[in-house]
């Protein structure tokens, strides 16, 4: 594998220099305003959320007079994992298992697509790069909420875009247009038969894939310009294959770019609100709830602000979970001299 | 498995005319092979596109329609009276579109401004200086990092409330900093802050530090050093971190949402849902068309102004092995 | 690295409880605690007895509020010297015609009354309940007053966010129909100005069904024949067929018996009428735009949308009662809309004083014609036959229950109707799940 010889060997240590230039409290002084707002506005609520979720906090006790809440112990908690909401639909266990399963089969897509077009943008010689890259921008810059109204607008069973499409190639194949009046947000029943997987997730999949891959491609795209020719100059001298090259050379030197935006695309991607809030309101039933459009709609719907609370704390700590795991896995933030 | 990965390899190295023999530098692309790109990609192009054509039609038919029964981009009849209407009022609450935008963009430019400032400074202390408590704090960081402001919302909602500023006598709330754009501001810089020192340790990591070093054998102190070395090395740090927290302020709903009341704190994503709230069968579609791609200018124009920092500082923290 | 983790979530665990347990300071003694719950009242569905009296809303003799008259006529009398602001809320749909009526109202009550402000903001339906909620609670007042169906009015009295209204308006509802008052009482007291009756009805496109359907059997035969009809999947729109099919909710302790039979007919009878061609939408507003485009002949809806099924249809359009079933009418729900009260508006003498006008019988006279909301008033004479109609079908509906019990019912219904439409479970299986969550619930 060739290694790109870098800063690492410049960022090594030279003792005592730096303490020539910091008095001891420059650190520290550097660090206060972070910590200050740090501190007030998000460590404090999370230590007040903790003690939220031991009670039963309601409407009636948002006023500045107005009686403490009563301390319930473990309830909420409970209450979550056996499902003993008065919701209709609340599976935590389900909830927790389609967030995962959404983030990574929305992320694999997004890595895919964006590396292949990537590699397919850089090509030489390519007429209307920029053009190519100016349009491909775009689903980046439009609001999700604006995305989420279009894009249910297109699967509207009746006269979305998707479906008359779809009717439309049906057509060529002699299938009748009646067929392509799919449910697709509405649809209760798994279209694959032993797959738990409504229609509306692959709406959602579609739209999200149509959403993702732009931004993998404009890191991939950096990334790849950096890689000097030479290599694949040498590569060639050395008789290596197009597709030997391109697993060799240009997957490994773009890993370091991508690994971190594909951190970043697990991050938005387990928490995508606003997607899945406007397109499919959480699914039938809510089968494509997540988690955070579930604790959203336990502190707007229902005003169960301690249920709400222990929820929440849920959601830290599997955050907290998938954080570590994934630094593990990639390694990404140890290469930072932690 | 590999040998999938090895015939994807091949169609990729097909496709871009890597294969054995052919020199690459200054090689330009033979016809057969650019039009074949070029026929993928205006596929691809066409997907992404779709949509949004889809959207200027509609923000151009004068008809408000729900549903378009032909795909036309520019419909019969084409007019700008939806635009017009939008930017006087959108919905049928009294704010015009620049009084949205307003709170939009103070909301927007305020959070962004205020992570980048502070971030800057507490990544830079992270980044360059050894002192006790470092790893703890930022574990600290690294823990909230994936939390979304939604995550603590409960809490916020609640702890927001509390700071009203109540009229003795007539117990009228004369100012609740969870109804007002300051407290969303405050809710969402909670979300913010800590991936922005993230975000801005990791790519100051990689400047490397000789440069200062020289700088304090000069004699230069840690502010100095800080302010006429480090800053202007980090602008496409700063730019690319400064557009992911415009972007995320532009486009926030859920907290402004549960947060404001009063008609004159909305913000632009929140009369976007005001429009589309009610059934579909009702909503404005021209209206909303013409909204959504007056929203989407300035993200689009802050994102080609920034554009060459943008995509060199995405990939600045990529190259580093 | 591992060390640090443990020791530093340790730390972080510590300082949570401690930051946690120092700021929720007790205060002294409570204050206003809100009202304890009281003992259910008697059982939420057998409603004929109160219905007969009210028959008399939309016939009684014509008084000098004539219907059609325009609203520019002789205005209110103004409440001198109302100053200060007041901040409306409602949650019509925008661009439709009950918005229009509203803001002609607003706007002459302006004019007449140049001292105060009104300002009127529209929040979506599905969300126009919990802002009101959380802004009461929170001790706001950023709306002063809201109009919306008396929907959860008995849990908002219970949890103390409306203010009761007995003294503002006592003497002053003498043209208010009796329903009407009721629809806005609970436990003896009244807690808004009631204006509008709705309950859902069949609208039917004359030039394609020349006789509306009489009962549930003349439906489905017109459905067999090939007319069509689009239905909303809820368990509002069809609460009507319950009592058609002889269902009764609950029994006098307020626990569901719905699984007693009745329900489980109706909702066969839907399931009827799905094989027979019928459509179910999720989506109201893209049902009624098959019924005004004239892909379906029939739907079941309110009053609301008469304005515009008005506007789309002309004279084509019809308006009957639900069907009646085997074992009785229909009695769709009927909901009072009035306007509600802020607990800590700071001006509640505007507020009531513009939501007298807004339903006095002159307003709601304008409500009929603009918008075709009928009126809960005896002293408003309806000309149109549509909007009689609905009247009518509202006097014969059930009054929306204000209990504990039936405030629970709407989830577990709910979701019922969709499962059961949707072909997930059977109409027996799922009606006895449904009462099992709601007794679930309610804790009986």
């Amino acid at each position: 594998m060739a290694t790109i010889p870098l800063e690492r060997a410049a960022n090594a240590e030279r003792p005592g220099l730096w303490s020539r230039a910091t008095k001891s409290g420059t650190p520290y002084f550097y660090l206060l305003p972070a910590a200050i707002v740090m501190g007030i506005i998000t460590f404090y609520p999370l230590g007040f959320q903790v003690w939220m979720s031991f009670t039963n906090y309601g409407l009636a006790n948002l006023r500045l007079n107005a009686p403490p809440p009563t301390f319930v112990g473990l309830d909420n908690y409970i209450k979550i994992l056996t499902n003993d909401l008065p919701l209709q639909n609340f599976n935590f266990l389900n909830m927790l298992s389609f967030n995962l399963f959404w983030t990574f089969s929305n992320v694999i897509f997004h890595l895919v697509l964006g590396i292949l077009i990537a590699v397919i943008l850089n090509t030489d010689g390519l007429w209307g790069k920029g053009i190519y890259r100016a349009i491909f921008i775009l689903p980046i810059v439009v609001p999700q909420i604006i995305i989420a109204a279009v894009w249910l607008n297109m699967y509207d069973p009746d006269y979305g875009a998707i479906n008359q499409l779809l009717a439309f190639c049906g057509h060529f194949i002699g299938l009748s247009s009646a067929l392509f009046h799919i449910r697709w947000i509405d649809q209760i029943d798994p279209p694959i038969p032993g797959v738990p997987l409504t229609l509306s997730y692959f709406a959602l999949l579609i739209t999200n894939i149509w959403l993702g891959w732009p931004f993998m491609t404009i890191v991939a795209t950096g990334a790849l310009q950096s890689i000097p020719k030479d290599l694949y100059e040498a590569a060639d001298i050395d008789g290596a294959s197009g597709s030997q090259q391109f697993m060799n050379i240009t997957l490994p030197l773009l890993r370091p770019a991508m690994v971190p935006a594909a951190v970043l695309g697990i991050i938005t991607t387990f928490n995508l609100f606003s997607l899945i809030y406007f397109l499919s309101a959480g699914g039938p039933l809510h089968a494509t709830e997540i988690l955070l459009t579930q604790a959203y709609r336990l502190v707007n719907e229902n005003q169960l602000y301690g249920v709400a609370a222990a929820f929440c704390v849920y959601i830290f700590f599997i955050l907290l979970a998938l954080t570590l795991i994934i630094n593990r896995v990639t390694r990404a933030t140890e290469s930072y001299d932690v | 498995m590999s040998s999938q990965t090895t015939s994807l390899g091949n169609l990729m190295a097909r496709a871009t005319g890597r294969t054995q023999g052919s020199s690459s530098a200054g090689h330009t692309l033979s016809l057969g092979r650019q039009l074949l790109l070029q026929a993928m990609l205006l596929v691809i192009a066409f997907t992404v596109l779709f949509p949004l054509l889809w959207v200027v039609s509609l923000a151009l038919d004068p008809r408000n329609i729900s549903r378009p029964t032909t795909l036309q981009l520019i419909p019969p009849g084409a007019s700008l009276q939806a635009f017009q209407s939008v930017i006087a009022q959108p919905t049928v609450n009294k704010i015009s579109f620049l009084g949205l935008a307003l709170n939009s963009l103070k909301l927007a430019g305020g959070t962004a401004f205020g992570s980048l400032l502070i971030g800057v400074l507490a990544a830079y202390s992270f980044s360059r200086f050894r002192f006790r408590g470092r790893e703890a704090l930022m574990l600290g960081v690294v823990t909230v990092l994936m939390l979304p402001a939604i995550a603590a919302l409960p809490a916020l909602y609640v702890l927001l409330n509390r700071f009203q500023v109540v009229d003795v006598v007539t117990h009228k709330i004369i100012f609740n900093l969870r109804d007002s754009l300051w407290g969303v501001g405050f809710a969402m810089i909670s979300g913010m802050l800590p991936f922005a020192i993230w975000n801005l340790k990791g790519f100051l990591d990689t400047i490397p530090k000789e440069l200062e070093e020289a700088a304090i054998i000069d004699g230069a102190n840690a502010n100095q050093v800080f302010i006429q070395i480090v800053l202007p090395l980090a602008v496409p740090a700063l730019a690319v971190t400064g557009f992911l927290g415009f972007m995320s302020g532009w486009t926030e709903f859920a907290v402004s949402w549960q947060f404001l009341n009063n008609v004159q704190d909305h913000t632009l994503m929140m009369e976007l849902y005001n429009m589309i709230g009610q059934y579909a069968g009702n909503t404005p579609w021209s209206k909303f068309a013409a909204m959504s791609i007056l929203v989407s200018l300035p993200v689009s124009i802050v994102y080609l102004a920034l554009q060459r920092y943008i995509v060199g500082g995405l990939t600045i923290g990529g190259v580093k092995g | 690295m591992k060390k640090s983790i443990f020791s530093a979530l340790s730390v972080a665990l510590v300082a949570a409880f401690a930051l946690g347990a120092c700021s929720p300071a007790a205060t002294a003694a409570p204050t206003a605690v809100p009202v304890q719950p009281t003992t259910a009242p008697a059982a939420t569905v057998a409603p004929a007895a109160t219905e007969a009296p009210t028959t008399a809303a939309a016939t009684v003799a014509p008084t000098t509020a004539a219907a059609t008259v325009a609203p520019t006529t002789a205005p209110a009398a103004t409440t001198s010297g109302a100053t200060g602001s007041v901040t409306l809320w409602h949650s019509y749909h925008a661009g439709g015609t009950e918005e229009q009526a509203i803001n002609q109202l607003v706007a002459q009550y302006q004019k007449d009354n140049p001292g105060v402000t009104i300002n009127v903001q529209e929040i979506p339906f599905a969300q126009i309940f919990s802002k009101f909620k959380t802004d009461v609670a929170s001790g706001g007042a950023s709306a002063d007053m809201f109009t919306a169906p008396n929907d959860d009015l008995g849990n908002w009295v219970r949890a103390g966010l409306v203010a009761p209204l007995d003294k503002q308006l006592a003497g002053k509802l003498d043209g208010v129909s009796k329903t009407g008052v009721d629809g806005v009482t609970v436990d003896g007291k009244i807690y808004a100005v009631p204006g509008i009756i709705k309950a859902v009805a069949l609208y039917y496109n004359k030039s394609t069904v020349a006789t509306p359907p009489a009962t549930t059997a003349d439906l489905l035969a017109l459905l067999k024949s090939g007319k069509k009809i689009v239905l909303n999947e809820n368990n509002y729109h069809n609460y009507g067929f319950f009592p058609a099919f002889g269902g009764q909710l609950t029994d006098s302790t307020g626990k569901c018996i719905a699984d007693q039979g009745g329900y489980t007919d109706a909702m066969q009878y839907l399931l009827d009428l799905k094989a027979a061609g019928a459509q179910f939408q999720t989506d109201g507003g893209k049902a009624d735009t098959l019924f005004q485009t004239g892909a379906v002949d029939m739907i079941i809806d309110g009053p609301w949308v008469l304005g515009d099924m008005k506007k789309a249809l002309g004279d084509k359009l019809g308006v009957a009662p639900i069907p009646a079933g085997p074992k009785g009418p229909a009695m769709p729900l009927a909901g009072i809309d009035g306007f509600y009260l802020n607990p800590n508006s700071q001006n509640t003498d505007a507020a009531i004083a513009l939501a007298q006008y807004i339903f006095s019988a002159k307003g709601l006279a304008v409500y009929a014609d603009v918008a075709g909301d009928p009126p809960a008033r005896t002293d408003v004479t309806v000309s149109d036959p549509l909007v009689k109609a609905f009247a009518d079908a509202a006097a014969a509906g059930t009054p929306r229950p204000q209990t504990v019990e039936f405030g629970n019912w709407w989830g577990p219904f709910g979701d019922m109707v969709t499962k059961v439409i949707e072909g997930k479970s059977t109409p027996a299986d799922g009606v006895k799940a449904a009462c099992a969550a709601m007794n679930k619930a309610n804790n009986k």
